[in-house]
Protein backbone atom coordinates (compact mmCIF):
# COMPACT_ATOMS: atom_id res chain seq x y z
CA UNK A 1 0.00 0.00 0.00
CA UNK A 2 1.18 3.19 -0.66
CA UNK A 3 2.22 5.36 1.95
CA UNK A 4 -0.65 8.12 2.35
CA UNK A 5 0.96 10.24 5.30
CA UNK A 6 3.22 13.41 4.34
CA UNK A 7 5.13 11.80 7.84
CA UNK A 8 5.45 8.35 5.55
CA UNK A 9 6.19 9.93 2.32
CA UNK A 10 9.00 12.35 4.35
CA UNK A 11 10.39 8.86 5.83
CA UNK A 12 10.54 6.70 2.69
CA UNK A 13 12.13 9.92 1.39
CA UNK A 14 14.87 9.96 4.32
CA UNK A 15 15.26 6.11 3.66
CA UNK A 16 15.65 6.49 0.09
CA UNK A 17 18.35 9.50 0.07
CA UNK A 18 20.02 7.61 2.85
CA UNK A 19 20.34 4.25 0.67
CA UNK A 20 19.83 4.85 -2.38
CA UNK A 21 23.68 4.45 -3.29
CA UNK A 22 24.40 1.03 -1.78
CA UNK A 23 21.67 -0.66 -3.58
CA UNK A 24 22.58 0.89 -6.94
CA UNK A 25 25.88 -1.32 -5.88
CA UNK A 26 22.96 -4.59 -5.04
CA UNK A 27 21.68 -3.28 -8.40
CA UNK A 28 24.67 -3.53 -10.37
CA UNK A 29 25.69 -6.89 -8.80
CA UNK A 30 22.47 -8.68 -9.87
CA UNK A 31 20.92 -6.97 -12.98
CA UNK A 32 20.82 -8.67 -16.00
CA UNK A 33 23.13 -7.71 -18.78
CA UNK A 34 21.81 -4.70 -20.50
CA UNK A 35 19.25 -3.35 -18.11
CA UNK A 36 19.05 0.04 -17.06
CA UNK A 37 19.92 0.67 -13.84
CA UNK A 38 18.02 3.89 -13.78
CA UNK A 39 15.16 1.74 -14.44
CA UNK A 40 16.07 -0.28 -12.08
CA UNK A 41 16.48 2.11 -9.32
CA UNK A 42 13.17 3.93 -9.93
CA UNK A 43 11.31 0.47 -9.49
CA UNK A 44 12.90 0.11 -6.79
CA UNK A 45 12.04 3.14 -5.12
CA UNK A 46 8.61 3.26 -6.12
CA UNK A 47 8.18 -0.37 -4.32
CA UNK A 48 10.06 1.35 -1.36
CA UNK A 49 7.50 4.07 -1.15
CA UNK A 50 4.46 1.66 -1.54
CA UNK A 51 5.19 -0.59 0.60
CA UNK A 52 7.59 0.55 3.57
CA UNK A 53 4.19 0.09 5.62
CA UNK A 54 4.66 -3.43 5.55
CA UNK A 55 8.10 -3.61 7.01
CA UNK A 56 7.35 -4.72 10.31
CA UNK A 57 10.89 -4.83 11.57
CA UNK A 58 12.76 -1.52 11.16
CA UNK A 59 16.03 -3.43 12.35
CA UNK A 60 15.42 -5.60 9.68
CA UNK A 61 15.33 -2.45 7.09
CA UNK A 62 18.73 -3.00 5.11
CA UNK A 63 18.22 -6.87 4.45
CA UNK A 64 14.00 -5.26 3.36
CA UNK A 65 15.53 -3.10 1.19
CA UNK A 66 18.46 -5.20 -0.52
CA UNK A 67 15.63 -8.28 -0.86
CA UNK A 68 13.21 -5.65 -3.26
CA UNK A 69 16.21 -4.24 -5.23
CA UNK A 70 17.45 -8.10 -5.54
CA UNK A 71 14.04 -9.18 -6.79
CA UNK A 72 13.64 -5.90 -8.96
CA UNK A 73 16.89 -7.02 -10.81
CA UNK A 74 15.91 -10.74 -11.12
CA UNK A 75 12.34 -9.56 -12.15
CA UNK A 76 14.32 -7.45 -14.95
CA UNK A 77 16.12 -10.58 -15.54
CA UNK A 78 12.96 -12.89 -16.20
CA UNK A 79 11.51 -9.74 -18.76
CA UNK A 80 14.96 -10.09 -20.35
CA UNK A 81 14.87 -13.70 -20.66
CA UNK A 82 11.33 -13.74 -21.84
CA UNK A 83 12.53 -11.21 -24.83
CA UNK A 84 13.61 -11.74 -27.65
CA UNK A 85 17.34 -11.81 -28.43
CA UNK A 86 18.49 -8.54 -29.64
CA UNK A 87 21.96 -8.80 -30.11
CA UNK A 88 23.97 -9.66 -33.28
CA UNK A 89 27.43 -9.24 -32.09
CA UNK A 90 29.69 -12.80 -32.50
CA UNK A 91 29.31 -14.64 -28.99
CA UNK A 92 32.91 -14.71 -28.03
CA UNK A 93 33.03 -10.79 -28.25
CA UNK A 94 29.37 -10.81 -26.94
CA UNK A 95 29.97 -10.19 -23.12
CA UNK A 96 32.55 -7.60 -22.97
CA UNK A 97 31.17 -5.46 -25.81
CA UNK A 98 27.32 -5.67 -24.15
CA UNK A 99 29.31 -4.49 -20.88
CA UNK A 100 30.97 -1.92 -22.19
CA UNK A 101 28.55 -0.78 -24.08
CA UNK A 102 26.17 -0.75 -21.30
CA UNK A 103 28.42 1.08 -19.11
CA UNK A 104 29.01 3.98 -21.63
CA UNK A 105 26.47 6.21 -19.71
CA UNK A 106 28.59 6.22 -16.52
CA UNK A 107 31.23 8.46 -18.46
CA UNK A 108 34.22 6.20 -16.99
CA UNK A 109 37.86 6.86 -17.45
CA UNK A 110 39.16 3.26 -19.70
CA UNK A 111 41.12 1.89 -16.87
CA UNK A 112 37.61 1.81 -13.99
CA UNK A 113 35.61 0.64 -17.22
CA UNK A 114 37.69 -2.49 -17.58
CA UNK A 115 37.75 -3.16 -13.94
CA UNK A 116 34.19 -3.06 -13.83
CA UNK A 117 33.82 -4.85 -16.43
CA UNK A 118 36.42 -7.98 -15.36
CA UNK A 119 34.01 -6.91 -11.74
CA UNK A 120 30.79 -7.66 -13.32
CA UNK A 121 32.13 -10.85 -14.48
CA UNK A 122 33.05 -12.29 -10.72
CA UNK A 123 29.55 -14.47 -9.41
CA UNK A 124 27.37 -11.99 -7.35
CA UNK A 125 27.89 -13.58 -4.31
CA UNK A 126 31.63 -11.94 -4.38
CA UNK A 127 31.13 -9.30 -6.17
CA UNK A 128 27.85 -8.00 -4.11
CA UNK A 129 29.98 -7.47 -1.19
CA UNK A 130 32.68 -6.36 -2.82
CA UNK A 131 30.96 -3.41 -4.50
CA UNK A 132 29.35 -2.44 -0.71
CA UNK A 133 33.02 -2.52 0.03
CA UNK A 134 33.90 -0.49 -2.29
CA UNK A 135 31.23 1.65 -3.30
CA UNK A 136 30.36 3.53 0.04
CA UNK A 137 33.13 1.50 2.20
CA UNK A 138 30.58 0.15 4.05
CA UNK A 139 31.22 -1.63 7.14
CA UNK A 140 31.46 -5.49 7.14
CA UNK A 141 29.11 -5.04 10.10
CA UNK A 142 26.74 -3.26 7.50
CA UNK A 143 27.28 -5.66 4.66
CA UNK A 144 26.44 -8.34 6.91
CA UNK A 145 23.58 -7.48 8.10
CA UNK A 146 22.07 -6.24 4.47
CA UNK A 147 23.28 -10.07 2.85
CA UNK A 148 22.11 -11.65 5.99
CA UNK A 149 25.71 -13.40 6.58
CA UNK A 150 27.77 -13.24 9.03
CA UNK A 151 30.88 -10.57 9.16
CA UNK A 152 33.65 -13.68 8.65
CA UNK A 153 32.13 -15.20 5.80
CA UNK A 154 31.66 -11.29 4.04
CA UNK A 155 35.58 -10.75 4.52
CA UNK A 156 36.41 -14.15 2.92
CA UNK A 157 33.95 -13.37 0.16
CA UNK A 158 35.74 -9.71 -0.48
CA UNK A 159 39.09 -11.15 -0.09
CA UNK A 160 38.16 -13.55 -2.76
CA UNK A 161 36.91 -11.54 -5.14
CA UNK A 162 39.82 -9.16 -4.97
CA UNK A 163 41.84 -12.69 -5.88
CA UNK A 164 39.35 -13.32 -8.68
CA UNK A 165 39.58 -9.88 -9.90
CA UNK A 166 43.69 -9.82 -9.07
CA UNK A 167 43.50 -13.05 -12.06
CA UNK A 168 41.17 -12.10 -14.08
CA UNK A 169 43.11 -8.58 -14.58
CA UNK A 170 46.40 -10.86 -15.15
CA UNK A 171 44.16 -13.13 -17.97
CA UNK A 172 43.78 -9.91 -19.12
CA UNK A 173 47.09 -8.38 -19.69
CA UNK A 174 48.30 -11.43 -20.69
CA UNK A 175 46.48 -11.48 -23.95
CA UNK A 176 46.36 -7.59 -24.61
CA UNK A 177 47.76 -8.53 -28.06
CA UNK A 178 44.41 -9.43 -29.66
CA UNK A 179 42.44 -7.54 -31.82
CA UNK A 180 40.40 -4.20 -30.71
CA UNK A 181 36.45 -5.14 -29.70
CA UNK A 182 33.96 -3.09 -32.38
CA UNK A 183 33.57 -1.06 -29.55
CA UNK A 184 36.69 0.38 -28.69
CA UNK A 185 37.46 -2.06 -25.85
CA UNK A 186 39.85 -4.70 -25.30
CA UNK A 187 39.31 -8.38 -24.87
CA UNK A 188 38.99 -9.74 -21.37
CA UNK B 1 50.33 -20.15 6.18
CA UNK B 2 47.52 -21.13 3.28
CA UNK B 3 46.12 -18.91 0.62
CA UNK B 4 42.68 -17.97 2.15
CA UNK B 5 44.48 -16.11 4.89
CA UNK B 6 47.17 -14.76 2.46
CA UNK B 7 44.29 -13.14 0.55
CA UNK B 8 42.82 -12.04 3.78
CA UNK B 9 45.93 -10.24 4.91
CA UNK B 10 46.05 -8.64 1.21
CA UNK B 11 42.48 -7.70 1.58
CA UNK B 12 42.47 -6.32 5.09
CA UNK B 13 46.00 -4.05 3.70
CA UNK B 14 43.27 -3.05 1.36
CA UNK B 15 40.90 -1.97 3.94
CA UNK B 16 43.43 -0.80 5.87
CA UNK B 17 42.66 -2.11 8.46
CA UNK B 18 45.58 -4.62 8.95
CA UNK B 19 46.47 -4.71 12.74
CA UNK B 20 50.02 -5.16 13.93
CA UNK B 21 50.19 -8.81 13.85
CA UNK B 22 48.75 -8.46 10.62
CA UNK B 23 51.65 -6.37 9.17
CA UNK B 24 54.10 -8.48 11.05
CA UNK B 25 52.35 -11.78 9.29
CA UNK B 26 52.25 -10.17 5.62
CA UNK B 27 55.72 -9.20 5.98
CA UNK B 28 57.15 -12.95 7.05
CA UNK B 29 55.18 -14.29 3.63
CA UNK B 30 56.88 -11.69 1.70
CA UNK B 31 59.94 -12.35 3.25
CA UNK B 32 59.66 -15.99 1.39
CA UNK B 33 57.54 -15.09 -1.26
CA UNK B 34 58.01 -11.40 -2.65
CA UNK B 35 54.90 -11.75 -4.96
CA UNK B 36 53.18 -11.10 -2.17
CA UNK B 37 53.89 -7.20 -2.62
CA UNK B 38 53.40 -7.59 -6.02
CA UNK B 39 49.71 -9.23 -5.59
CA UNK B 40 48.80 -6.26 -3.02
CA UNK B 41 50.09 -3.79 -5.40
CA UNK B 42 48.04 -4.88 -8.33
CA UNK B 43 44.71 -5.30 -5.82
CA UNK B 44 45.12 -1.55 -4.62
CA UNK B 45 45.58 -0.39 -8.23
CA UNK B 46 42.64 -2.52 -9.23
CA UNK B 47 40.03 -1.59 -5.97
CA UNK B 48 41.25 1.84 -6.87
CA UNK B 49 39.94 1.60 -10.48
CA UNK B 50 36.78 0.18 -9.22
CA UNK B 51 36.06 2.31 -6.44
CA UNK B 52 35.98 5.36 -8.83
CA UNK B 53 34.02 3.27 -11.31
CA UNK B 54 31.47 2.51 -8.80
CA UNK B 55 31.39 6.21 -7.73
CA UNK B 56 30.15 7.13 -11.04
CA UNK B 57 27.73 4.31 -9.71
CA UNK B 58 26.55 6.07 -6.77
CA UNK B 59 26.60 9.27 -8.32
CA UNK B 60 23.94 8.27 -10.64
CA UNK B 61 21.61 6.61 -7.92
CA UNK B 62 22.04 10.17 -5.98
CA UNK B 63 19.89 12.00 -8.76
CA UNK B 64 17.55 9.43 -8.15
CA UNK B 65 14.37 10.79 -6.27
CA UNK B 66 12.38 8.99 -4.29
CA UNK B 67 9.48 7.93 -6.42
CA UNK B 68 7.01 9.52 -4.27
CA UNK B 69 8.19 12.88 -5.74
CA UNK B 70 8.71 11.54 -9.27
CA UNK B 71 7.02 8.56 -11.03
CA UNK B 72 9.47 5.85 -11.57
CA UNK B 73 8.25 4.96 -15.10
CA UNK B 74 8.58 8.62 -16.66
CA UNK B 75 11.64 7.43 -19.04
CA UNK B 76 11.74 9.53 -22.03
CA UNK B 77 12.70 7.34 -24.83
CA UNK B 78 15.82 8.92 -27.22
CA UNK B 79 13.18 9.94 -30.02
CA UNK B 80 10.47 11.07 -27.73
CA UNK B 81 11.57 14.51 -28.62
CA UNK B 82 11.38 14.33 -32.67
CA UNK B 83 7.99 12.46 -31.43
CA UNK B 84 6.74 15.61 -29.88
CA UNK B 85 8.15 18.16 -32.81
CA UNK B 86 6.16 15.73 -35.31
CA UNK B 87 2.92 15.97 -32.65
CA UNK B 88 3.51 19.66 -32.68
CA UNK B 89 4.40 19.95 -36.08
CA UNK B 90 1.11 18.00 -37.04
CA UNK B 91 -1.23 20.40 -34.59
CA UNK B 92 0.63 22.93 -35.65
CA UNK B 93 -0.26 22.07 -39.81
CA UNK B 94 -3.72 21.65 -38.75
CA UNK B 95 -4.41 25.18 -37.14
CA UNK B 96 -2.47 27.30 -39.82
CA UNK B 97 -4.06 25.52 -42.81
CA UNK B 98 -8.07 25.99 -41.48
CA UNK B 99 -8.31 29.31 -40.83
CA UNK B 100 -11.82 28.89 -41.52
CA UNK B 101 -12.42 26.59 -38.78
CA UNK B 102 -9.66 25.53 -35.96
CA UNK B 103 -8.23 29.30 -36.77
CA UNK B 104 -11.49 30.78 -35.11
CA UNK B 105 -11.99 28.93 -32.36
CA UNK B 106 -8.81 29.63 -31.26
CA UNK B 107 -9.12 33.46 -31.19
CA UNK B 108 -12.30 32.89 -29.06
CA UNK B 109 -11.46 33.70 -25.21
CA UNK B 110 -10.43 30.91 -23.28
CA UNK B 111 -13.12 29.13 -21.14
CA UNK B 112 -11.96 29.41 -17.87
CA UNK B 113 -8.27 30.35 -16.19
CA UNK B 114 -5.28 27.58 -16.99
CA UNK B 115 -4.47 26.15 -13.88
CA UNK B 116 -2.23 22.91 -14.64
CA UNK B 117 1.20 22.83 -14.04
CA UNK B 118 3.63 24.64 -16.16
CA UNK B 119 4.09 22.95 -19.84
CA UNK B 120 0.39 21.44 -19.90
CA UNK B 121 -2.88 23.60 -20.45
CA UNK B 122 -6.00 22.27 -19.48
CA UNK B 123 -8.12 20.29 -21.47
CA UNK B 124 -10.89 22.04 -23.24
CA UNK B 125 -12.88 20.37 -26.64
CA UNK B 126 -12.77 23.87 -28.06
CA UNK B 127 -9.30 23.85 -28.70
CA UNK B 128 -8.75 20.25 -28.77
CA UNK B 129 -11.10 18.09 -31.54
CA UNK B 130 -11.46 14.49 -30.72
CA UNK B 131 -9.22 11.88 -32.43
CA UNK B 132 -10.68 10.75 -35.84
CA UNK B 133 -9.92 7.28 -36.29
CA UNK B 134 -9.80 7.48 -39.87
CA UNK B 135 -6.77 9.88 -39.73
CA UNK B 136 -5.21 7.83 -36.97
CA UNK B 137 -1.79 6.08 -38.67
CA UNK B 138 0.01 4.89 -36.32
CA UNK B 139 -0.12 4.25 -32.19
CA UNK B 140 3.21 4.60 -29.99
CA UNK B 141 3.69 3.24 -26.79
CA UNK B 142 2.05 4.98 -24.15
CA UNK B 143 4.26 7.23 -21.46
CA UNK B 144 3.79 7.14 -17.82
CA UNK B 145 3.91 10.68 -17.00
CA UNK B 146 2.68 11.06 -13.14
CA UNK B 147 0.55 9.95 -10.77
CA UNK B 148 -1.96 10.95 -7.89
CA UNK B 149 -3.92 9.66 -5.34
CA UNK B 150 -7.59 8.47 -6.73
CA UNK B 151 -10.78 10.55 -5.21
CA UNK B 152 -12.44 8.28 -2.36
CA UNK B 153 -9.80 5.37 -2.39
CA UNK B 154 -6.44 4.17 -1.40
CA UNK B 155 -5.22 3.92 -5.05
CA UNK B 156 -3.60 5.68 -7.47
CA UNK B 157 -4.44 7.09 -10.41
CA UNK B 158 -1.73 6.41 -13.62
CA UNK B 159 -1.89 9.49 -15.75
CA UNK B 160 -0.71 8.69 -19.26
CA UNK B 161 0.26 10.03 -22.08
CA UNK B 162 -0.94 8.33 -25.26
CA UNK B 163 0.53 8.79 -28.37
CA UNK B 164 -1.02 8.74 -31.90
CA UNK B 165 0.24 9.26 -35.42
CA UNK B 166 -2.28 10.84 -37.35
CA UNK B 167 -1.90 11.77 -40.83
CA UNK B 168 -4.24 14.13 -43.27
CA UNK B 169 -4.10 15.55 -46.37
CA UNK B 170 -2.46 19.36 -46.49
CA UNK B 171 -1.73 21.70 -49.80
CA UNK B 172 0.22 23.85 -47.88
CA UNK B 173 2.77 23.56 -44.64
CA UNK B 174 4.29 26.41 -42.87
CA UNK B 175 7.37 26.69 -40.73
CA UNK B 176 7.67 28.23 -38.09
CA UNK B 177 11.14 30.98 -37.52
CA UNK B 178 11.81 34.29 -36.89
CA UNK B 179 12.33 37.41 -39.07
CA UNK B 180 14.95 39.85 -38.82
CA UNK B 181 12.90 41.78 -36.01
CA UNK B 182 12.50 38.78 -33.90
CA UNK B 183 9.28 38.21 -34.25
CA UNK B 184 7.28 34.80 -34.94
CA UNK B 185 6.85 34.03 -38.52
CA UNK B 186 5.41 31.38 -40.72
CA UNK B 187 7.44 30.45 -44.10
CA UNK B 188 5.95 28.67 -46.30
CA UNK B 189 7.34 24.91 -47.14
CA UNK B 190 7.55 23.28 -50.56
CA UNK B 191 5.88 20.08 -50.49
CA UNK B 192 7.60 18.79 -53.43
CA UNK B 193 10.96 18.70 -51.53
CA UNK B 194 10.18 16.88 -48.74
CA UNK B 195 11.12 14.01 -47.78
CA UNK B 196 8.66 10.78 -47.53
CA UNK B 197 7.98 8.60 -44.39
CA UNK B 198 7.71 4.91 -46.66
CA UNK B 199 7.71 3.32 -43.15
CA UNK B 200 4.56 5.06 -42.43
Amino acid sequence: MAPRSSFEEERAGEIWRTHRRWLSAVLLAHRPRGADLDDLLQEVALIVTRRLGDLREPERLMPWLRAIAVNVARGAARRAAAAPAQSTAPEELDGLAAAASDLERLELQEEARHVLCLALALAPEYREPLFLRCLDGMSQRDIAEALGLPETTVETRIARARKALREAAERRLSRAGEPRLPSGERSV
Amino acid sequence: MNDEEREGLISRAIDGSCGAADWERLEMLAAADPAVWRDLGRSLCLDSALRRALRAVGARAEREPCASRRPSLLRLAPWAGWAAALLLGIAWAGVTLEPGSRGQELDAPPVAPDTSPPGLVTVDSSTFPAIDPARVVGVLPSMVVGFRPAAGTSDLEVIVLRRFLEAGPESELRMLVEDEHGRPSAVPLGLAGLPLSESL
